[in-house]
């Protein structure tokens, strides 16, 4: 690639610019200056305000004010992607969610596997896009859902309830359906883990491994009105050597597929046998959830 | 004060604000901080698109993690609003479609990287990764957001005129390019710009909003004011990189650095302009990007990061380093050439002192070792000997031929445009002393007149 000479790098004149072709011999009169200025101010909105939306936001919804600048320029936002909030590790740096994972092939044999996984998702850009799949599902989480009172009192929110717990459901159902894919068509069950982090006092006091099974929880996919049990650990991650090793053994951790409901309750077949019946469920919800959308659209 | 000098100082701050408008946005800046950061963007975006080959269609197509229906749900409003994020690889199904799509991309990309029709390369390599953003929905991460804007901000530039095969291209074939309107456009000379200025307030502008936001968010949590952040940063064993738990014994430092970092982020957007703030707002940019990509296992993130500072950097700044680099470079090829002169000489000596020793040559001897003598003075001789001398000689004699050339282009347009104003300033010379003329004419008729 060319280097620039000391001639070129100290003798740029505006003379020289004059006579540059495209851009670079662009100097605009007065008219396109205030057309390109208004096309900056509107791009610099749609830069600003998303992210302002994104904080502007509280139990009563977003701001009224924010919303109304926010909306000319939303769309072509959305498209070039600027709406973002730039919440890094914000408000609080928190608690990793994975994807815990139990394949259970026609002999009864389970393995177990977690996403992401620094020993099968090499380089690290490939475990970040695993990790933040994982992420996503507990993002998007709904419970399953509504109360029946919420219907009664709020159909709306209890509308929108509905079409969250669909769109939870769909990209859970995505997961498994893939997992199952690339697992030659066998059974497929997944759950939500939480992994706490100690804070700096506790490990002080007693230092514990980051992935000691204590710090590991499963998140339970149970509505809001469902009895509390006692949180779950569960196993440290295993590699998948070391998880086909116990499975051949037949290792009692492993026995029970796993889903992400209360211990002790009855495995539902949504999850271990994936999901056909809530797909169902779900595209119900989602046809509904899109004719409502065109009846807003309209 | 009355009306009139009221509206009188309302109009003289307008003036002030719309003429620092125009000198922020329209006065024409040099590309040459865009150019590395282009080398830099589209060195990541080849790197992310990659590492996506090595498991395409578990990211993209009907057997995806987030298959092409969902992805395409998450957006059209089948769930909560629908949105503009819209791709066209939510319809593509077929892995050799995708595998082929995949390898375009990836090829623009390098174009774009090196600098190869920057023209055409730039907004396609940015196009292509907003697709695959709005259909990866769910497995992005803030890597994704900054190159994307990189890749959109230096597309509006004409970051391809110079460090560029463009760069190249238009001085292998600067005849063909000064025949040709939309060579001229695909290979723009190098200089200042509106549109390199634009695209570097822009992408300015748009980190001031990033940092500006992310400390908002921030200070809405509470481990950013008690301190305790960075621990729990470091403490997590999905993003660690490197184990820092050490920092436990250590609260008064990752406390600090707790506090350091927020009021950075929060006041990024007004420290980053003073000159005498920025080296400081930028020292910190990197030494905290530099920890997210060492500590917190997202090395691409970090880095990116830090090549969307360079942006701050002040094209000039970057060519007087390099002045400073190819002054030094030069002092260095002279110092080869010196030895490798004195080399030759040492080997001439050799000769002779054996010439002139004990060893009376016969007719054959004296022949070879003639011819061996002679030898040493050839560059195939010097390769053998210095093979390095000799490439950096080479390399030297290549780069001043360049100079040569861009420097006589340069004057041939300087001459041109002298040329052309010694032309008006006949012409207005032949129109003054036409006026002088008649007014000389006028003078005399009038003393004729007075006299008679």
């Amino acid at each position: 690639m060319k280097q620039l000479s000391d001639s070129e790098s100290t003798e740029v004149s505006p003379a020289s610019t004059g006579s540059q072709p495209g851009f670079a011999a662009f100097l605009p009169s007065t008219r396109l200056k205030v057309v390109f200025s208004v096309l900056i101010i509107f791009h610099l909105l749609a830069v600003f305000l998303p992210p302002l939306a994104f904080q502007a936001n509280g139990p009563f919804g977003g701001s009224p004010s924010v919303g109304t600048l926010l909306r000319p320029v939303e769309g072509y936002g959305e498209f070039l992607y600027l709406n973002r909030g730039y919440a890094f590790f914000a408000p609080d740096p928190g608690p990793s969610h994975l994807i815990q994972v139990a394949v259970t092939d026609p002999s009864g044999q389970v393995v177990e596997s977690m996403y992401p996984d620094l020993d099968n998702q090499w380089p690290r850009l490939k475990y970040h896009r695993h990790f933040m799949l994982a992420e996503f599902l507990t993002d998007i989480y709904q419970p399953p859902g509504p109360p029946p009172e919420l219907a009664a009192e709020d159909p709306a929110v209890a509308d929108e309830w509905t079409r969250l717990r669909a769109r939870y459901e769909h990209v859970r159902q995505s997961i498994v359906d893939h997992l199952k894919h690339v697992n030659d068509g066998k059974d497929v069950a997944i759950r939500r883990i939480e992994h706490l982090i100690p804070s700096f006092i506790q490990y002080v006091e007693e230092p514990i491994a980051l992935d000691d099974p204590r710090l590991y929880t499963v998140l339970l996919d149970q509505s809001l009105d469902a009895p509390l049990g006692p949180p779950e650990t569960i196993p440290p991650p295993v590699d998948s050597e070391q998880a086909s090793a116990s499975a051949a053994t037949g290792s009692e951790s492993l026995k029970a597929p796993l889903d992400d409901r209360l211990p002790g309750e009855e495995a539902d077949k949504d999850t271990v046998e994936p999901a056909h019946g809530a797909a169902e469920e779900s595209s119900d919800s989602t046809e509904d959830a899109d004719a409502t959308s065109s009846e807003e659209a309209r | 004060m009355n009306a009139d000098s009221a509206i009188g100082t309302a109009g003289c701050w307008l003036r002030a604000v719309s003429q620092a408008w125009d000198r922020f946005w329209f006065k024409p800046g040099l590309p040459n901080t865009l150019a590395v950061i282009r080398i830099c963007t589209g060195a990541m975006l080849l790197y992310g698109h990659l590492v996506l080959a090595t498991e395409l269609t578990s990211f993209l197509g009907d057997n995806a993690w987030i298959n092409n229906e969902t992805a395409r749900q998450l957006h059209d409003g089948a769930f909560v609003g629908s949105d503009l994020g819209r791709s066209y690889l939510w319809w593509i199904s077929s892995p050799v479609l995708l595998w082929m799509h995949h390898l375009v991309a990836i090829a623009v990309t390098f174009a774009f990287m090196i600098g190869f029709m920057t023209r055409v390369t730039a907004p396609a390599a940015w196009f292509l990764q907003l697709m695959y953003l709005h259909r990866l929905t769910g497995a992005l991460f803030g890597l994704d957001q900054i190159v994307t804007y990189t890749a959109m901000y230096l597309m509006i530039s004409p970051c391809g005129s110079c460090y560029s095969v463009d760069a190249w291209l238009r001085e292998k074939l600067a005849s063909r390019r000064s025949a040709s309107r939309w060579l001229q456009f695909l290979w723009p000379a190098y200089g200042r710009s509106v549109a390199a200025n634009v695209a570097t307030r822009m992408l300015q502008l748009h980190l001031c909003v990033i940092y500006l936001f992310g400390g908002l968010a921030k200070a809405r949590g509470e481990a950013w004011w008690d301190g305790t952040a960075v621990w729990f940063a470091v403490g997590n064993y999905e993003y660690q990189s490197l184990d820092m738990t050490w920092m436990a014994s250590y609260p008064l430092l990752f406390s600090a650095l707790t506090h350091l970092t927020l009021f950075w982020e929060v006041f990024y957007c007004a420290l980053v302009w003073p000159r005498m703030t920025r080296p400081i707002v930028l020292l910190i940019a990197v030494a905290v990007h530099g920890g997210i990509a060492m500590f917190l296992g997202m090395i691409t993130f970090g880095v990116m990061m830090i090549v969307a500072n360079m942006i701050f950097i002040d094209p000039a700044w970057l060519l007087a380093v390099g002045k400073r680099k190819s002054q030094a470079a030069d002092d260095e090829i002279s110092k080869v050439m010196d030895e490798a002169l004195d080399q030759i000489g040492e080997d001439d000596d050799s000769a002779i002192g054996d010439d002139e020793g004990f060893h009376i040559p016969d007719d054959d001897d004296l022949s070879l070792h003639d011819d061996s003598a002679f030898e040493s003075h050839s560059d195939d001789d010097l390769e053998v000997a210095l093979p390095e001398a000799a490439d950096e000689l080479r390399a030297v004699i290549e780069e001043r031929e360049q100079k040569i050339r861009l420097a006589r282009e340069k004057i041939k347009q300087r001459e041109q445009t002298l040329a052309e104003r010694e032309q008006r300033y006949r012409q207005r010379v032949e129109r003054l002393k036409a006026r002088e003329a008649r007014i000389k004419e006028a003078v005399a008729k009038k003393r004729e007149k007075n006299e008679s």
